[in-house]
């Protein structure tokens, strides 16, 4: 902490900017690879759109599988910057400055990525339109009443609200940027930077901004994916139709999203050499807070099964009984150990401080969320009230491909911000540096005076 | 709708007594004592409404398309699903390969459960409020009606169907099911004209015939009398091949018609469960305690104990 | 048949087109592709509109005729529902007194039949041993080369037949001179028949479900595969109003009528004329039982040892006792005999041990009524049965035919390999096939006729069984021919064209229509009220036939029938079934409500139709119970091979516990090498392996005497949602896991409960 206070504010810039310099070729080879995997789940959407949802091997009971999981997933992992940036903007938690950019971008790549899924799962995609709520000569509405509605809504609320949160955030940023450029940079960054001359009127219009985006963003973060909980909550599907799914579905998103934050952390401190923002210490931070969230979810998680055991509903205990044991165990129960077990490593200090162990934990946890959204569709689909139609049903290459896709997507959206924008925000790790300077001089000063005082008394012979 | 025509017909929506002006509510009882199991109401239900067939490779995969489906279930080990017995059954029983066998060399004595099961046409169905595009409403006169040219194939009626009835166009089946190829002439000349055959993605189920409906209100009106439709005057086509006319169908309005005097006699009554019966008599609902008021009526099998 | 007759004038006038100078919506669009076909003094341009009618088409409005089933011998009767002249839905005919209205799965399929794609279109002949394509001409000459012309060495074999076809055939062979004539039909069960004919002088009596109190079955699936699915249903119906009868099934592996049983008895395979001696002698120990048979036979009955038939048959003391007091409780009862009992080398005697019930009970004349007598024998349906297979095939073999033809039935298809009916039928110096469809015989033929289906050709047909003696049903085209003209073409005119040339009397009839309508005119006199004119200028024989055919179906007048006398024999049961430690387990054969003896197997509908047992779907199986395939190490899915002395099948198992543990059930019906896309090379025909067996007393094929063993010779692969390995089956789960979508209430509360 106390190294943050000497650091000049040229050399931030220059750590950062240098980021954003021409990229080693284990960069190209990753988007590489990223394009790859979503030509490839481009491929497959388009034979799934000519043939029919049936080559993605869904069928009667297992209307729902991995799209509507990867939804969930991708919405979930997109909480956790929002967390980063917004709440803890509000509470005033300033070890979030060198980390909140990167996490807010990643919120919305998930977006963007999630924004897919709900497109390829349908039957007639062409008509996707008709869920918006425009006028038409037919006077039809989409169903208000329909909770994949108001996901429409919600996911298109939050996509803009972070993308303007994101974009608001880093204009002063992006004046930087501008003012180090050359070339299509800095006609990009001039644009984008709305003439940003960081006068003092235009620091007071933006705090304001930006923290009454804050306060916007913060319910949202809540209400976004309550309501995508409520797809399965609003539903008679035994094990769907639980009260706690909303805040159970928060707190998963917020778990995993941290978890994802701690990885991407990693990843970037790595190698964009960001040591002497991304400490150690802001990882334990970060990591004490991932720990949190995962209690929740587990107090969560395990007061649904306990509120489905005593309910004495047969239906749902079939589902919740043929979880652990029935063909789906293995999903379960990796869900268990990922993200259940393995958090508790997070309790030991030297751990939380191993930035390895921390990286392949937040790994393991992110695997161990993906299960989770998996074992909530499928099991509850192949047990459900009626027998005769129980199935169990594994997803076939089609849908495991576009799943890679959107990892591909995701990463490449990721790889290409970091390279056109700085993934740390200059400005606020200055006036975390500032704050950090202000504090040691002041302590230095009363250090000073304090020996001032000794000495004038030493001198002085007084007693 | 405008709004102003919102407005006028609000006062409609929100009347606790919305069906009461309607003259029909269409419902069904099927009297499981009859029922044979035989399959020609499935097979009529192919005929009367383009279903189609998909071969055996989807079959497996889980997408037959049969509307109407006869579900065949053994006696539990212990009796279990017969709980209306007071004798446990003489030897318990083995099944195939889902149930855990014995050494006991153990028959299914008093032969198969046979159930039809087809579109409840639920009066609060949970397939409803969960499209996000309203291709599935309730019509005035009962019936859940699925639009299938609103529908985007989200298939989140599916799920929400309990009694899993409603079947999903997961391929273009008349391009590639028929055991592998598209619809082969002159088969084509089979399909009837009074309603649509559906593309993939397009979610499809038991209408109560409603082509057969409409022909037979229309009928009504030309004789003059456009608000009755005499029982008996058009039946769904599984109704009307049933060898043992296990099936009944009609209006629970009328108080004349067969489907009403057998809810009564049976004391099943719309809007009221089946937990609150007190006596005896065999009607039921299936999954009536999810509330989610099923206008089919089934009544339990009968065997004869003593023999 | 229509509401409103229209003719195209009035319609063309409604429309405003025709009559001179009337101006034309449509005159002046120049680029229209619609041809007018009404020409116009203006213009002289041919307009069509979008549907172009026939006279007696109405777009939009349904029509109906009456006419009959042909899926099976049943013969129900059914409206045909006409949409722009064609067929689109089959119903049951409510006037009926057979099916009351309603069809079965075959029924309903009967329009994959009619528009299946694999229907023959074009006569085939084999030229340099390869069948070919060729004109009605050549056809035509050659089948009246072949057929018109005296021959004491021709050979028919025919499917069950009845009605004025089976007049014109027995015409037609009588002006060949040939006495060659053969029916052959699987299903219906000629051992059963003989017996009833011994007994109660008919082959099939009738039989009064309704008032029956108890139906004890001994294999005679009577609610799908015995006779007749639609009617006998239709009686069950009834006979479990309140008060409820009683229905016991006894059978080696459950049918449809054992899966709605109130009792169950598995029975060790071919042992139920054992059960119904033991039953037998239980009766007759009561002097009111005993006093209606000979004393002799009585004393012969009284022989039978109890304990023997329980070890036997594997039917416990106790539960004898049951029946026996189930029975002497609730009288007049019904006691069946089906084919499963009747089908081992002792089938006869089992067969009489289950009717001589009936006696003994009080049954006949109560439940087992007598038939008036026929007024025209010629009509009456020949059912046939597996000896005039054999002496069909015996004579090819000894080449006493030169020329064979086959009509409605398959005979290189049923008949088990050990016939070698291949080999025998290649002895034919000519064969002629008339068939719909391109099944095994038809392509081992030298001749092939494409037929109309039942829809599209002219007819009468008497049911298997009747309830009512005298009844006729009638079968007229709904529509025209699918193929158009030149393709297919009506048995009864080919076979016409062939008699005329034999004996020109024949020529007064233009075609096989004629034929009909002129044999149903002159049976006017013995008809139950038979149709008067009703508008005005109809002539008596106009509203005669529009009248009958609005019906469809005759009754004809009949004498009151002379009461039953029944002809008592003794049963003579060999000492005691032999097990075989080669042969360990006993092949059942058994027929689908669907498929039924194979006839069926090129319909989708019905491959698509879960068979209503083991809920498998376009697939063959073996059955097997749990027990037997836990000591074979089996489980559903598994590949078995089944051999018997015979020959050997591989088939996949299915674990199945309505079934003896000493029988392996293969179902009828699939294993066509030819027939069509739907049915070929889909699963195994188990009659293939059926050893050489015959009812001692009929000759008739003992289908249910093979032994066989069973070896697993493959796993099953991978279950894959519904299909265990490459069987596919409908359900999830057998179970209804605790849920009540079927429960079972208790008989008695049912009567106290519910009236009729």
């Amino acid at each position: 902490m106390d190294s943050m206070k000497d650091i000049e504010w040229a050399r931030i810039n220059k750590d950062v900017l240098g980021s954003l310099e021409t990229p080693r070729i284990t960069f190209w080879i990753v988007l590489a690879v990223c394009s790859v995997l979503v030509l490839c789940g481009v491929a497959a959407e388009v034979y799934q759109y000519n043939n029919g949802l049936g080559v993605a091997l869904m069928d009667r009971p297992h209307f729902w599988q991995l799209y509507i999981s990867n939804f969930i997933f991708w919405i979930g992992m997109s909480h956790s910057g929002t967390l980063l940036s917004a709440v803890l903007l509000l509470t005033k938690a300033d070890w979030r400055k060198p980390i909140y950019r990167f996490a807010e971008a990643m919120t919305l790549f998930s977006i963007l990525t999630a924004a897919f899924f709900p497109v390829i799962h349908l039957g007639r995609v062409w008509n996707l339109y008709w869920v918006l709520p425009y006028p038409d000569e037919r006077t039809i509405w989409p169903n208000f009443r329909s909770p994949l509605l108001w996901d429409a809504s919600a996911i298109f609320t939050y996509a803009t609200s972070s993308a303007l949160f994101l974009y608001i955030g880093m204009i002063p940023d992006l004046a930087i940027c501008r003012d180090n450029a050359r070339g299509w940079r800095k006609a990009l960054y001039g644009v984008m930077s709305l003439g940003w001359m960081g006068r003092a009127r235009e620091w007071i219009a933006f705090r304001k901004t930006y923290v009454l985006m804050g306060c916007f963003l913060v319910p949202l973060a809540v209400s976004v994916h309550s309501i995508v909980a409520s797809d399965f909550a609003m539903s008679i599907v035994p094990d769907w139709h639980i009260t706690s799914f909303p805040p159970y579905f928060v707190a998963g998103a917020l778990y995993s999203g941290c978890a994802a934050i701690i990885t991407l952390f990693v990843m970037l401190r790595y190698i964009f050499k960001f040591e002497a923002y991304m400490t150690i210490d802001i990882l334990e931070k970060v990591a004490k807070l991932t720990f949190a969230i995962a209690m929740v979810w587990n107090y969560l998680n395990l007061s649904e099964y306990a509120a489905i055991w005593y309910s004495n509903d047969m239906y749902e205990h079939e589902v919740l009984i043929q979880k652990f044991i029935g063909p789906y165990w293995p999903v379960v129960w990796g869900m268990i150990l990922c993200s259940t077990v393995a958090p508790f490593a997070m309790a030991f200090k030297k751990f939380r401080q191993n930035l390895w162990a921390m990286f392949f934990l937040s790994l393991v946890i992110q695997l161990g969320m993906w299960l989770e959204r998996f074992q909530i569709v499928s099991p509850s689909l192949a047990s459900n009230h009626e027998p005769w139609t129980w199935a169990v049903v594994w997803p076939g290459l089609v849908q495991l491909t576009i799943t890679a896709a959107s990892f591909g997507w995701f990463t490449m959206l990721f790889l290409i911000f970091c390279k056109v924008f700085p993934s740390v925000s200059m400005y606020e790790v200055k006036e975390l540096v500032f704050h950090h300077r202000r504090v040691s001089a002041r302590s230095e000063l009363e250090d000073l005076g304090k020996e001032k005082d000794a000495t004038i008394r030493a001198q002085e012979g007084m007693a | 709708m405008g709004l102003k025509r919102m407005l006028e017909n609000w006062s409609d929506f929100r009347k606790d007594d919305y069906y009461d002006n309607e003259p029909y509510m269409w419902g069904m009882a099927i009297d499981l004592n009859k029922c044979i199991g035989c399959g020609a109401c499935a097979t009529a239900c192919y005929a009367e409404n383009n279903l189609p067939v998909v071969g055996k490779e989807h079959y497996s995969r889980g997408y037959a398309m049969h509307w109407m489906r006869i579900e065949r279930y053994w006696d539990e080990p212990d009796g279990h699903a017969d709980i209306d017995i007071p004798e446990k059954p003489d030897t318990p029983m083995d099944g195939h390969a889902g149930i855990p066998q014995t050494d006991v060399v153990s028959f299914p004595e008093r032969g198969a459960h046979y159930i039809p099961m087809l579109c409840q046409q639920c009066n609060h169905a949970p397939c409803e409020p969960v499209c996000p595009v309203a291709a599935t409403y309730h019509t005035p006169d009962g019936l859940n009606a699925q639009v299938y040219n609103r529908c985007i194939g989200s298939r989140y009626c599916g799920n929400n169907c309990p009694y899993k009835v409603r079947y999903f166009n997961f391929f273009d089946f008349w391009e590639e099911g028929w055991h592998g190829e598209s619809l082969p002439h002159p088969l084509e000349l089979q399909l009837n004209p009074d309603l649509s055959v559906r593309s993939k993605g397009v979610m499809e189920k038991c209408t109560f015939c409603v082509q057969r409906q409409r022909a037979a209100k229309d009928a009504a009106e030309d004789a003059g009398h456009p608000n009755y439709v005499e029982d008996g005057s058009f039946m769904t086509a599984c109704q009307q091949t049933c060898p043992t006319q296990a099936i009944v169908f009609g209006n629970m309005k009328d108080p004349k018609a067969r489907v009403s005097k057998l809810w009564a006699s049976h004391q099943v009554e719309l809007g009221r469960t089946e937990q609150d019966k007190v006596s005896d008599v065999r009607g039921y609902r299936v999954f009536g305690e999810l509330n989610v008021e099923p206008c089919i009526m089934y009544m339990d099998r009968v065997r004869n104990i003593e023999v | 048949m229509s509401r409103n007759s229209w003719s195209r004038r009035t319609f063309l006038k409604a429309m405003g087109l025709g009559g001179a100078g009337s101006a034309l919506l449509l005159s002046g669009c120049g680029d229209t592709d619609i041809i007018n076909e009404v020409d116009l003094e203006v213009r002289k341009e041919k307009v069509e509109p979008n549907v172009d009618p026939q006279d007696f088409v109405q777009p939009g409005v349904d029509l109906y005729y009456a006419s009959t089933c042909r899926m099976c011998p049943a013969g129900c009767n059914l409206h045909a529902r006409i949409r722009e002249a064609r067929v689109l839905k089959l119903e049951g005919n409510p006037g009926s007194p057979v099916n009351h209205g309603r069809l079965c799965p075959m029924g309903q399929a009967g329009l994959h039949a009619h528009y299946n794609p694999d229907r023959l279109t074009k006569p085939m002949m084999r030229k340099g041993g390869k069948l070919v394509e060729v004109s009605w001409d050549e056809a035509m000459d050659t089948l009246k080369e072949k057929l018109a012309k005296k021959n004491g060495k021709l050979a028919w074999l025919n499917g069950a037949v009845s009605g004025h076809q089976s007049a014109l055939i027995k015409a037609y062979l009588d002006e060949a001179g040939s006495k060659n004539f053969f029916v052959f039909d699987t299903l219906p069960p000629a051992v059963g028949h003989a017996a009833n004919e011994a007994m109660f002088g008919n082959a099939m009596p009738r039989m009064d479900f309704k008032k029956a109190k108890v139906i004890l079955s001994f294999g005679a699936d009577f609610l799908a595969t015995w006779m007749s699915p639609v009617h006998f249903p239709t009686q069950y119906a009834e006979f479990r109003q309140p008060p409820r009868g009683t229905l016991v099934m006894v059978e080696s592996k459950m049918t449809i009528t054992g899966a709605n049983a109130d009792r169950w008895v598995p029975i060790r395979p071919g042992t139920e004329g054992y059960l119904a001696m033991g039953l037998a002698s239980l009766l007759v120990q009561d002097a009111t039982y005993a006093k209606r048979l000979p004393a002799e036979l009585v004393a012969e009955i009284k022989k039978v040892d109890h304990d023997a038939v329980s070890k036997i048959t594997g039917v416990s003391a106790e539960r004898m006792h049951n029946l026996h007091n189930l029975l002497t409780a609730n009288t007049p009862s019904l006691v069946l005999s089906g084919s499963s009992a009747e089908g081992v080398e002792y089938g006869s005697e089992t067969a009489r041990a289950v009717l001589l019930l009936n006696v003994i009970l009080g049954n006949v004349g109560e439940t087992i009524l007598p038939r008036s007598e026929a007024p025209f024998p010629d009509l009456m349906p020949k059912m046939g049965g597996w000896s005039e297979m054999r002496a069909f095939l015996d004579g090819l073999n000894s080449g006493k035919f030169d020329t064979a033809v086959v009509f409605g039935t398959n005979p290189l298809y049923q008949a088990p390999d050990f016939m070698h009916a291949d080999k025998a039928y290649a002895k034919a110096g000519y064969r002629i096939v008339f068939s719909m469809f391109p099944d095994e015989t038809a392509m081992a033929s030298d001749l092939v006729l494409p037929l109309h289906s039942y829809l599209e050709e002219w007819n009468t047909a008497l049911p298997a069984y009747s309830p009512e003696d005298g009844f006729v049903g009638l079968q007229q085209p709904v529509m025209n021919p699918v193929f158009g003209d030149g393709t297919t073409r009506s048995f009864g005119d080919l076979l016409l064209t062939v008699v005329k040339e034999l004996n020109p009397k024949y020529k007064s009839w233009k075609d096989y229509e004629a034929y009909v309508r002129d044999a149903l005119w002159a049976m006017k006199p013995v008809l139950v009220n038979p149709p008067k004119p009703t508008v005005g200028g109809q002539t008596e024989r106009e509203a005669f036939h529009q009248g009958i055919l609005s019906d469809g179906y005759v009754h004809l007048k009949v004498k009151a029938p002379a009461p039953i006398k029944p002809k008592l024999e003794a049963v003579n049961l060999p000492e005691a079934p032999k097990g075989n430690a080669q042969y360990p387990f006993r092949l059942l054969p058994t027929a689908r409500l669907g498929l039924w003896d194979g006839r069926h197997a090129n319909l989708p509908w019905l491959q698509e139709l879960p068979d209503q047992l083991a809920e498998v779907v376009w697939d063959s199986w073996a059955e097997l119970h749990p027990s037997t395939a836990k000591k074979l190490g089996v489980v559903t899915g598994d590949v078995l091979r089944v051999t018997s002395s015979s020959g050997s099948v591989e088939v996949k198992a299915f674990v199945f516990p309505g079934i003896h543990p000493d029988c392996v059930a293969i179902p009828l019906g699939q294993g066509h090498t030819e027939y069509g896309r739907y049915a070929k090379d889909i699963g195994v025909n188990p009659y293939r392996i059926l050893d050489p067996k015959f009812d001692a007393k009929t000759g008739e094929l003992a289908t249910f005497a093979t032994d066989v063993q069973v070896a697993k010779v493959a796993d099953r692969g991978p279950i894959v949602t519904l299909a265990h390995g490459d069987l596919v089956l409908e359900n999830g789960s057998d179970s209804q896991a605790g849920r009540h979508f079927v429960k079972t209430v208790t008989a008695k509360q049912f009567n106290r409960t519910e009236e009729a």
